[in-house]
């Protein structure tokens, strides 16, 4: 089985076949999106989680090598560092 | 053992998929029965729309400032619980079996079949089965509450599956279907319109002949005229709703995009956006209605902080701490994120 992400941008698929892809994935994830610029609750942004977990969970026989996973550390870092953020605007609020 | 049931089931089939359905559908009805009845911390929303549904039929109805969305959503509830009602049962049963055939629909037959008619791509039954432990891991108490964002999503990949039924088979069935279900997650979230354009391109995708062409056509306008007469009944009843409950005349839309700039998170408590009140108080806005234009006119005046607060938006979006909607004080599971995180590199 090719792993979707190489189907997408590499192989397997001509532009038409990509642009009908990504039409079909925002018709279910837009109406979500259009929340963003308002006070945001993680319930409105369930259906691109959807989306992400479909790609993430379908695609799992990617390849796992030492580059991917420092990426992998670098990427849970850089997420944990952006929600400490969020979190230190509450006075006398821990990260975690 | 478990694994050689798994390997004697060919997913491919028709029977593996019912069968994974009603696994699915078993695991969700079960954890909202018996193991986390959660009625007594319905809260905000929740708590207003059961209200509104339970007093549905009767003479003297309760209303409440979650009608802004209209009366579809209500009308369900109020059909679930008369049904719990016949079965003298919990009040609950009704909305518990349809949350549960939500959860199981969307995560062992709708998102998995979009995925493969997009990718020319089988997926296996254990795939489908991580697919749905994975959403019932981060999602289960979302499914719990009466509110409308899952059941809006579940009519929207309905229409989405029709849409590309027609695309394989143009029928008016297929397309007479996926407009009454975007029409249901229309009258429950107005902002599936959005959603409307992308569906409008789907469907006039591959027209071919001339009589594609004209099937298409007359189509379209069936279509269309679902949706508009939806549309205009749905504003009729807004209007009277507006003049029975006293909303402090905010619009919703303003409302929420001022707060947008005040708060940057509510998950269970508010999060305060420092940018955002430093934007708001620079241009001396102290109103609690912002229009479009005037939110459009600050992304002008400041780029950087206004490109900065929608894109923590959406990190914060994607960054969930609990698996239930309403949270009694912060109570953050460190493994919780770091799966969620992991989940959203696989896609990157």
């Amino acid at each position: 089985m090719i792993a979707i992400k190489e189907k997408i941008f590499l192989s397997g698929f001509n532009l038409k076949e990509k642009i009908f892809i990504l039409v079909t994935l925002f018709a279910l994830i837009a109406p979500a999106m259009t929340t963003i610029p308002f006070s945001v609750e993680p319930r409105y942004q369930m259906p691109e989680l959807l989306v992400l977990y479909a790609f993430g969970i379908f695609n799992i026989n990617k390849r796992y090598d030492f580059k991917l996973i420092f990426k992998l550390v670098v990427f849970i870092l850089f997420c944990f560092l952006l929600r400490s953020n969020t979190y230190m605007s509450l006075p006398g609020t821990s990260m975690i | 053992m478990l694994f050689s049931v798994y390997k004697r089931v060919n997913f491919n089939s028709i029977t593996g998929i019912v069968l994974l359905f009603f696994i699915a559908f078993g695991v969700m009805f079960l954890y909202a029965q018996k193991i986390y009845p959660i009625e007594f911390s319905w809260g905000n929303d929740s708590k207003e729309s059961w209200k509104v549904a339970t007093t549905f039929f009767s003479l003297h109805p309760y209303h409440s400032y979650v009608e802004y969305r209209g009366r579809f959503w209500f009308f369900i509830l109020a059909i679930l619980n008369k049904f719990s009602l016949i079965f003298n049962s919990s009040y609950k049963l009704g909305f518990n079996i349809f949350t549960s055939v939500e959860f199981a629909y969307i995560t062992v037959v709708g998102v998995p079949w979009i995925f493969e008619q997009l990718f020319k791509n089988k997926l296996s039954y254990l795939v489908r089965t991580l697919f749905m432990l994975v959403i019932f891991y981060f999602f289960r108490g979302h499914f719990l509450y009466p509110l409308v964002d899952f059941p809006a999503l579940f009519f929207s990949i309905l229409g989405v599956q029709f849409v590309l039924k027609y695309n394989q088979t143009p029928k008016l069935f297929f397309i007479g279907l996926c407009g009454i279900f975007i029409t249901c997650a229309l009258l429950l979230r107005m902002n599936y319109l959005v959603a409307l354009v992308f569906i409008f391109i789907l469907f006039i995708w591959k027209l071919k002949s001339n009589k594609i062409r004209i099937m298409s056509g007359l189509h379209l306008v069936f279509f269309s005229l679902i949706v508009t007469v939806s549309l205009i009944c749905s504003s009729i009843y807004q209007q009277k709703i507006q003049s029975l409950v006293k909303t402090s005349g905010i619009d919703v839309l303003k409302y929420q995009l001022f707060l947008g700039l005040k708060e940057q998170k509510i998950d269970p408590i508010v999060f305060p956006d420092n940018r955002g009140i430093m934007v708001l108080n620079k241009e001396n806005f102290n109103e609690i209605n912002l229009s479009l234009r005037q939110y459009l006119k600050l992304y002008i005046s400041h780029p950087l902080y206004m490109i900065v607060i929608n894109m923590q938006h959406i990190f914060n979006g994607l960054d969930i701490s609990y698996p239930i909607v309403y949270v009694d004080g912060l109570r953050i599971s460190f493994i919780f994120c770091l799966l969620n995180y992991i989940l959203i590199f696989l896609y990157s």
